[in-house]
């Protein structure tokens, strides 16, 4: 028997793991093998050498927590399954964070470890069977795209954790069309408000252009170390609104 | 340990399933929950279990709102569905996840179970039977011995063996303080295990009355000839009739068939009031 919330939140998330790890394990193996086979295309020689491995590595950390995002919370696909999570004895938050921790942390953790044990083999790789090196990528580029690596799943993922909650089937579609809608919605009126978040150099004169290109901007602003506390004055209260009402989503939750 | 006030729920707001209900459990024992398809009873278990929740009303399991998921209630009250599909874990894997969540759950007791239930489980337990899967659900649920046991319709997907092995491990293993509320349509296989019955229909409590009361009430009487009018109800069986009556003070008691009480009940309302009271004849 489980005394305090950690012994418990640690027997969760073994159970989740114990669920999950073939998936996770098994999608960053396979997003390896791609970055094998897209070695291997001669085109790469003329074209993204350079941002070979930056262009991978966003690619496959999106489609390794992704993968996580879409497994979360499967339990609502079957009533058996709804009905054992809801009533096994543990605090709702336990619950919650033992779901989260995957797509938000086993994910990036997980996915950024094999990129970076393969990344030598890689690079044998394309001098090998290509005849050239990719760019290595160094020791400042390597801590940023870490830092990406571990953020962007939190920045990107907390948005579609409400709909995971919510329904019990194709979340990810659904909130990936309604967080589009309201990316727009939101440009347009930030645009014609002139608010000062997206007051940026490139907005240009045209409506939507001007409001999707300064939701852009934003959002690509967040990359950059510089400005990314305005960015967060903007996004840094969606990230915990979405994981706060997801939390209240679930204490809510009937079968 | 349980208790509805006016309590009421609806899936569609201009269909209201409960309005009103109230329920009162004070004691533990075999409840068992009866009332035709579309009655309610499975959602009564799902709002005693906290897996929905009322629209308006009270509704307090051991003193505590189940909506509100309290984790030391949730030690305390299980719900068994009808519909079991169990993972693809080996017994032993399944039970090293589930039986630590609960403080009271006995390793040897649930070994014993499975015993009396002649169940051999050596693969993965999403491979078993629907029946053998549902009786390791059953043997998990007892073996927590938690105070409030939810049971919908237990006893289906049961061959008539574990049937009537399932009685007796009720009898055997059910720990004294616990109370066992059982919604199931087979009243004749389950009946006899019941100390309270309750019958719910058209989101109202009919009745709530122990089958000590209810014995006391009315008795059954097998006959060759058409029962005349004293008769409640009856209906023919293969050699005659089966007849419902109500008791006098002083006839002997007999055990109540249930499933004729619901027909006579259904046939005739006024009867209700012959179990309005708690005092016992004889």
């Amino acid at each position: 028997m489980y005394r305090n919330s950690f012994s418990r939140l640690a027997h969760l998330i073994k159970i989740e793991w114990g669920k999950k790890w073939k998936s996770l394990i098994g999608s960053s193996l396979l997003y390896m093998v791609v970055i094998i086979m897209a070695i291997m295309i001669p085109t790469q020689v003329l074209t993204i050498a350079i941002d070979f491995f930056v262009i991978h590595f966003i690619i496959g950390l999106v489609f390794v927590f992704g993968n996580q995002l879409f497994l979360l919370f499967t339990e609502w696909r079957s009533p058996f399954a709804t009905i054992q999570l809801l009533q096994l004895p543990a605090k709702p938050i336990e619950k919650y964070l033992s779901k989260l921790c995957f797509p938000f942390l086993f994910a990036p953790v997980t996915f950024i470890l094999f990129f970076f044990i393969f990344r030598p083999l890689f690079l044998q790789a394309t001098f090998a069977i290509m005849g050239f090196m990719v760019y290595p990528l160094y020791r400042e580029e390597i801590n940023n795209l870490i830092q990406i690596g571990l953020l962007l799943p939190l920045f990107l993922g907390a948005l579609f954790v409400p709909g995971a909650l919510v329904l019990k089937k194709a979340h990810l579609l659904v909130s990936f069309f309604l967080i589009s809608l309201l990316f727009v919605l939101a440009g347009i009126i930030a645009w014609v408000f002139q608010l000062p978040a997206y007051v940026t150099s490139s907005v240009i004169d045209q409506f939507i252009g001007g409001a999707i290109g300064a939701q852009v901007e934003s959002f690509f602003n967040f990359f950059r170390i510089k400005s990314a506390c305005a960015v967060l004055y903007w996004y840094g209260g969606i990230i915990p609104l979405m994981l706060i009402s997801g939390y209240l989503l679930f204490k809510q939750r009937e079968i | 340990m349980i208790q509805l006030q006016n309590l009421h729920f609806r899936y569609h707001p201009k269909r209201p399933l409960f309005e009103g209900l109230q329920v009162q459990i004070d004691k533990p024992g075999i409840v068992g929950l009866l009332g035709s398809n579309g009655a309610g009873k499975t959602t009564l278990l799902h709002l005693l279990a906290g897996l929905r929740f009322p629209w308006a009303g009270s509704c307090t399991v051991l003193g505590s709102e189940p909506r509100r998921r309290q984790l030391s209630w949730q030690q305390q009250v299980l719900f068994v569905p009808e519909t079991i599909e169990m993972p693809a874990r080996s017994l032993q894997g399944w039970l090293a996840e589930l039986a630590p969540f609960y403080p009271r759950f006995d390793q040897r007791l649930f070994e014993a179970i499975v015993k009396e239930f002649e169940l051999e489980v050596s693969g993965k337990l999403s491979e078993l039977s629907f029946g053998q899967q549902k009786k390791v659900m059953l043997a998990f649920a007892l073996a927590t011995q938690v105070k409030v046991l939810l049971l919908d319709e237990p006893s289906n997907g049961l061959d008539i063996f574990s049937k009537s092995q399932l009685r007796r491990i009720w009898t055997r293993h059910l720990p004294e303080d616990t109370l066992v509320i059982i919604s199931t349509h087979q009243v004749r296989e389950l009946g006899a295990q019941f100390d309270q019955v309750m019958v719910i229909d058209q989101g109202k409590l009919l009745f709530h009355q122990s089958t000590e009361v209810l014995n006391s009430r009315f008795c059954i009487q097998r006959s060759t000839e058409e029962p005349g009018k004293d008769a409640v109800y009856y209906e023919p069986i293969p050699g005659g009739y089966l007849a419902l009556y109500l008791a006098e003070p002083g006839d002997p008691e007999t055990e109540i068939d249930l499933e004729i009480l619901m027909k006579a009940i259904v046939e005739k309302p006024e009867i209700l009031v012959h179990l309005q009271n708690e005092k016992v004849y004889v």
